[in-house]
């Protein structure tokens, strides 16, 4: 398995770049208010970074028919399946830290980022919206081919990125459902221990269920 | 335990295709030619082997095990070829060895390294700038590097050029004198069998026509030419399969003797190739 | 010892080889003891398939030709010389003979046999 995971990482040296890139971009480019979250920025650019690299990775298996050989090797289906979550992670790990790179890289050749501090609240929220997004997509990845597929991962990616700022957009525009907006900013922004113990149960009971989907939709699949 | 592969009723349906009761058994120390034409049921039967698509019935043991129940097992001592690269074309030929390696307990670097420099791969060279031929050799450098006891190949010659394809022949019959290895080899280029293969099996329509050694099969056949008056209806029914012209007919037929009996010295009998041997049988089909 | 086999032959693969092998013993191209190539890598330099090779060693062993040690090998067996012999001279007697019955028909006489023998012997 950690051979996969391993493999997985070798395949896509070029996903580095292009990570290194997109976050240059991200912190150049939109304004500190863009996203509603506080650390928006950083946010967008570790999620759509664990995402390029999540994408990458079943576009490379796909273009090269790599299930062929990873299916003829002494390997299980299900080894297969739990190696693509748990890269998830270390994709998650790779964004947020170049996100952490390059901000501190900007910072000290003198570009003002804003006021931004990561803390572990937008760690969480990193990890929660790419589980979110994957945990959807896997099941279908697993079942039918990405070239059917590969829609339905790009509109999962806009809605976990840019729900937020939809909701944020509804609320500014809208009077009389202030109630709700403040809700909605509780949400994003305060650390309520409570509120963050059961969304973060909630996204792990997901993935658990979304993991045993995607294996058993993978080990009847033909190819 | 001398059957490296057992396969028993095994059948697969697909909307346009079905696979029916495929049974055949490859012993150790030999080599099997599987043929029949494109679409036939070689691929399948192949991915039904690899578990690369789900039976709908039927037995499948390789050295004795379930192919599903001990797959990592099985696979350990499986090698196998296809005729496409499936490989990662980005990646060079060393940086995929390094991928494939770790997967298998029994890796011998040192083979490895042989059968690179036998077929002259560059292990800096990205898999996509390779030939063909160069690819094909780059996955039985793999299939062979890690002891594998049965060696499975897809169509490994079809688009080859034919010196290539006898080098590959010469190398699986070295690789044979080591008596545990059985190969089975599928190929729609029979006459890559006609020298190597001790068994074959022909399949046709999803159905196996035969699996037996070859020299029986080459035996118990044979063209048979003569002129077209000696066909009418009763002679027709004795020939597996006819190809007439304006001078006369030539005909395939598995009761040679019962040939010579009826037509005596008006007809020639000659040893068959198992070209013609596939060539009339599925024409038959088709006729039937 | 010398082994060339012919795909255009009607004749058997196998039986070819028997033939070949047989004449290399009668010749004394190789004798008792002498250790013959394993069955695989006959079927490696001839490029064959194994199970033919296979047939024509059996067919040798069948006839007392040679002798299949397990594990060891196959070796040129001993008393086949004599055993050869007696075969052939077997084989001749029933050429003879059929000659003779030939003769009968026509009506040569044994005299006029000898004669004939004698002369296509000293120019053979």
């Amino acid at each position: 398995m950690l051979n996969l995971i391993l493999k997985d990482i070798l395949i896509q040296k070029k996903s580095l770049f292009i990570g290194f890139v997109y976050s240059l971009f991200v912190f150049l480019i939109f304004k500190t208010n863009t996203f509603p979250q506080e650390n928006g920025k950083f946010i967008f650019g570790a999620v759509s970074i664990a995402y390029i690299f999540a994408t990458y990775s079943i576009e490379y298996d796909e273009k090269n028919n790599c299930h062929w050989i990873l299916n003829s090797l002494p390997l299980r289906r299900k080894e297969i399946v739990l190696a693509k979550y748990i890269s998830l992670v270390i994709y998650n790990v790779i964004g947020i830290s170049m996100m952490l790179i390059t901000g501190r890289i900007l910072s000290i050749i003198g570009f003002n980022l804003g006021n931004y501090v990561v803390d572990l609240k937008s760690i969480l929220y990193v990890f929660q919206s790419t589980f979110l997004a994957f945990s959807f997509f896997y099941p279908i990845y697993f079942k039918i081919s990405y070239s059917k597929t590969r829609y339905i991962n790009t509109i999962v990616y806009l809605t976990v990125v840019f729900l937020p700022s939809f909701f944020d957009f509804l609320f500014k525009n809208m009077e009389g459902i202030s109630n709700l907006k403040f809700l909605f900013e509780m949400t994003l922004n305060k650390w309520d221990i409570t509120q963050q113990s059961m969304l973060l149960a909630f996204i792990i009971a997901f993935t658990v269920i979304s993991v045993f989907i995607s294996i058993r939709n993978y080990s009847e699949k033909n190819f | 335990m001398d059957n490296i592969m057992e396969i028993k009723n095994l059948c697969k349906s697909y909307r346009e295709f079905k696979l029916k009761n495929v049974n055949f058994t490859l012993e150790k120390g030999y080599i099997m030619g599987f043929i029949g034409p494109n679409g036939a049921g070689k691929s399948t039967t192949i991915k039904l082997i690899m578990n690369l698509v789900k039976k709908d019935a039927g037995e499948i043991k390789i050295f004795g095990m379930d192919n599903l129940k001990y797959e990592k097992q099985v696979k350990e001592k499986i090698g196998f070829v296809y005729d496409e690269n499936y490989y990662y074309e980005e990646l060079t030929v060393n940086e995929m060895k390094r991928i494939i390696a770790p997967f298998y307990k029994n890796w011998d670097n040192k083979t490895f390294e042989r059968y690179m420099n036998l077929f002259d791969l560059n292990p800096k060279k990205k898999i996509k700038e390779l030939s063909k031929g160069m690819k094909m050799k780059f996955s039985l450098a793999v299939a062979l590097s890690h002891k594998a006891e049965l060696i499975i190949m897809d169509e490994p010659t079809s688009g080859l050029d034919p010196v290539f394809r006898s080098e590959i022949l010469e190398i699986l019959q070295s690789v044979m004198q080591d008596e545990k290895m059985g190969v089975f080899f599928s190929t729609h280029i029979t006459t890559d069998l006609e020298k190597i293969a001790d068994y074959i099996t022909f399949i046709n329509n999803g159905e196996i026509i035969f699996s037996k050694p070859k020299d029986e099969i080459i035996e118990t056949y044979a063209i048979v030419k003569g002129g077209r008056e000696l066909l009418d209806r009763d002679t027709r029914k004795e020939f597996l399969g006819i190809r007439e012209n304006s001078y006369g007919f030539e005909a395939l037929t598995d009761k040679p003797e019962k040939m010579k009996k009826i037509f005596r010295d008006n007809i020639l009998i000659e040893k068959p190739t198992l070209e013609e041997i596939m060539i009339y049988t599925v024409r038959s089909g088709v006729n039937a | 010892m010398r082994i060339i086999i012919s795909n255009l032959s009607q004749e058997p693969i196998y039986e070819q080889i028997v033939k070949q092998i047989k004449n290399s013993i009668l010749k004394g191209e190789i004798t008792e003891g002498d250790s013959l190539p394993s069955i695989r890598s006959l079927a490696q330099e001839l490029q064959i398939s194994v199970i033919t090779t296979k047939r024509a060693y059996e067919e040798l062993e069948r006839e007392g030709f040679i002798v299949t040690v397990p594990g060891k090998g196959s070796y040129v067996s001993g008393q086949n010389n004599g055993l050869i012999k007696e075969k052939r001279i077997k084989m001749i007697e029933d050429k003879l003979s059929e000659v003779v019955l030939e003769s009968k028909v026509i009506g040569l006489s044994l005299s006029e046999l000898e004669e004939m023998l004698k002369l296509i012997y000293e120019e053979v």
